[in-house]
């Protein structure tokens, strides 16, 4: 996580200040907005300690991996008012719609657990985002498929240029799955993470950030819904930009 | 036979804020193939409400839900899509436009996507591709625009929709928009909501005291809207808010703190509705929290008397993404014809909505201005629109 004093020294974006940026793709070994010009060993996280036994109950792993960046990104603090949430997931409650879709398909309504209700609804991971850090201004969950990341990071600018918001919070996960590997096909798709505080500025390009180039090793993996908040993450941390 | 006639305020010059106005609507749902067709059908107190065909009632405690022709035994993937194209392919010629112009945003709203598509894909075990998983490649692909996009915000997504449509209009980075919303039926969402019913609804009956649950139903609606000055329905602000509560119990303070910040939004006091289109889902919470917010409002003790309160799911179930923008729709469609849809099965009123003046038969509406729309989703989503007759610009 990279607050204010390390991003001082960057110019504001399209409208759109970062303060702050977290970062994590833990099969990659990368775990900060600072590690993504290269990988390293996958690393294990212990998502207990850092979201606790109840942040990890019933959540889908695209969801918990979301609440853990954006951890990072306010340090477990409340969002405050005037903060907004742009979240997407292009693939992440698409395990339980398929899984619960069989199960019913094999033995009906009684092989259900009523714990996936959340989940089979496609925005699961903000909804939850906005409860564990008291999110209560525009809550908005993007589904543009592969260009969602970029959708993400647009619509949250339009946010907080029309005053909706005075911060927002950007946040995108992915994590495969046997179901959307077989829906898909294509590249694997990347496991991880990765969330943005934008605050309103005057001038600058954030969505020309959105384009710049990603080391190789990102393209033998589908970013999907990463695919724009990567390259904005490791544009916002380069200093100068 | 029409119910009496209301006219509860007194002075006829409301000072709405300017905004968009409505030149192109579409709808299609269980009860009509097209907006007029569903209007005059829930007039007439005609349901949507069908049995669930053999092969997939075996999986569910439930007999009936609202589905179109086809519905959950179609084993066509992009379904969603589909009548999604449909609703806006209407809004487009209603619009008197051969296409949707070059420039042009599409904003969608809904609640599950082609989440049918992929579960019809894995129990098929057959790859569709990762363009055929969202309803912005479909809207792409069928009327040849760029810039779309998919907001899945549950129930009240298609509101959500249209509030950043209105935003895009009053930046000035769009003269016209085009907003959609859609929902089918999911075999997932349907049998999960199944599962969690201590007793299987026969009906959906919103706002009734014995209400057992909701029911879902398939639909979509679309409307266009422009800067351009004229007559007809203005779309006067949309408020969004999140309760960050809990993700399926609604809080009625957020929603009553939604309710006035679109009346806020649009320059109206809780006494200038003439008319509004509740999200009434017939689930015991939602019904409860939001006949609380209304009547912190409006009902005994309120500064202002309750207006006109319709809901339509009764008559089209739940159609979830899609149901926001089809109530504004209807709601816009009572303001110009001056009556009102009633609320199919309703009977005996549930104590939190005793002071509202719930609409049972038609009612006739000689001199409605201003509408007020909720939708409300999983995940304490809130969307209150205010739209009114006749712009004062």
């Amino acid at each position: 996580m990279l607050r204010d004093r390390e991003l001082a020294a960057m110019p504001a974006q399209s409208g759109v200040r970062v303060a702050g940026a977290s970062v994590l793709l833990p099969e990659l070994g990368i775990l900060g907005p600072m590690d993504l010009d290269s990988t390293g060993e996958s690393v294990e996280l212990d998502f207990k300690e850092r979201l606790g036994r109840k942040g990890l109950r019933y959540n889908t792993t695209a969801t918990i991996l979301a609440m853990a960046a954006v951890t990072e990104l306010l340090e477990d603090t409340a969002a405050g008012e005037g903060c907004g949430l742009v979240a997407a997931s292009a693939y992440g409650n698409y395990s339980a719609v398929c899984a619960v879709a069989e199960q019913l398909t094999e033995g009906g309504v009684n092989r259900v657990s009523p714990m996936d209700l959340p989940n089979a609804s496609s925005n699961i991971l903000a909804s939850q985002i906005a409860i564990r850090f008291g999110v209560k201004g525009v809550c908005l969950t993007l589904d543009d498929g592969l260009h969602s990341g970029r959708s993400v990071l647009r619509w949250a600018s339009r946010l907080l240029a029309s005053g909706r918001c005075e911060r927002v919070i950007a946040v995108t996960a992915e994590c495969p799955s046997e179901y959307e590997q077989l829906l898909r096909g294509g590249r694997p798709l990347i496991t991880g993470a990765a969330a943005l505080l934008l605050e309103r500025s005057d001038d600058g390009d954030l969505l020309a950030a959105a384009e710049d180039p990603l080391p190789e090793w990102a393209a033998d993996l589908e970013l999907a819904s990463l695919s724009g908040m990567l390259q904005a993450v490791r544009t916002s941390v380069a200093v100068p930009l | 036979m029409a119910e009496k006639v209301l006219s509860h305020r007194t002075d006829d010059v409301v000072n709405v804020s300017a905004g968009p106005r409505i030149v192109g609507q579409g709808a299609v749902t269980s009860v009509g193939d097209t907006l007029p067709e569903c209007f005059e059908n829930l007039l007439a107190g005609h349901s949507g409400l069908t049995p669930i065909a053999d092969s997939a009632a075996q999986m569910f405690h439930a007999r009936n839900f609202y589905e179109m022709p086809g519905g959950i035994e179609s084993p066509e993937y992009g379904r969603a899509g589909a009548l999604l194209c449909t609703a806006i392919a209407q809004a487009v010629s209603d619009a008197g436009l051969d296409g949707i112009p070059a420039g042009v945003p599409v904003l969608v709203g809904t609640g599950l996507g082609e989440s049918r598509t992929a579960e019809l894909a894995w129990i098929n075990q057959e790859q569709v591709g990762a363009e055929y998983l969202t309803l912005t490649e479909a809207v792409r692909r069928e009327f040849a625009v760029e810039d779309v996009t998919t907001i899945s915000n549950a129930c009240a997504a298609s509101l959500y929709a249209l509030a950043m449509a209105v935003d895009l209009i009053d930046a000035g980075e769009a003269e016209m928009v085009v907003v959609a919303g859609v929902d089918i039926i999911s075999t997932s969402m349907f049998g999960l909501l199944d599962r969690v019913h201590p007793e299987p609804p026969e009906q959906l009956t919103p706002f009734d005291a014995g209400r057992k649950g909701v029911l879902m139903g398939e639909g979509a609606a679309a409307v266009i809207i422009s800067r351009e000055p004229g007559e007809g329905v203005v779309i006067n602000s949309v408020a969004m808010g999140c309760d960050a509560f809990h993700v399926t119990a609604p809080d009625p303070v957020s929603m009553a703190a939604c309710m006035r910040q679109a009346h806020g939004g649009a320059g109206v006091t809780p006494d200038d509705v003439d008319l509004i289109v509740a999200h009434g889902t017939g689930t015991i919470l939602n019904d409860q929290a939001e006949g609380e917010a209304l009547s912190t409002l409006w009902a005994s003790g309120a500064s202002a008397p309750s207006p006109a309160v319709a809901a339509l799911k009764g008559a089209t179930g739940h159609t979830s993404g899609g149901s926001g923008l089809f109530s504004l729709l209807v709601a816009a469609e009572s303001l110009r014809r001056g009556i009102i849809p009633p609320i199919l099965g309703l009977e005996t009123p549930d104590d939190a909505v005793v002071g509202l003046d719930l609409v049972t038969a038609p009612r006739v509406l000689p001199a409605g201005r201003v509408a007020q729309v909720n939708a409300f989703g999983f995940g304490g989503l809130n969307a209150v629109a205010i739209i009114s007759r006749e712009p004062q610009c």
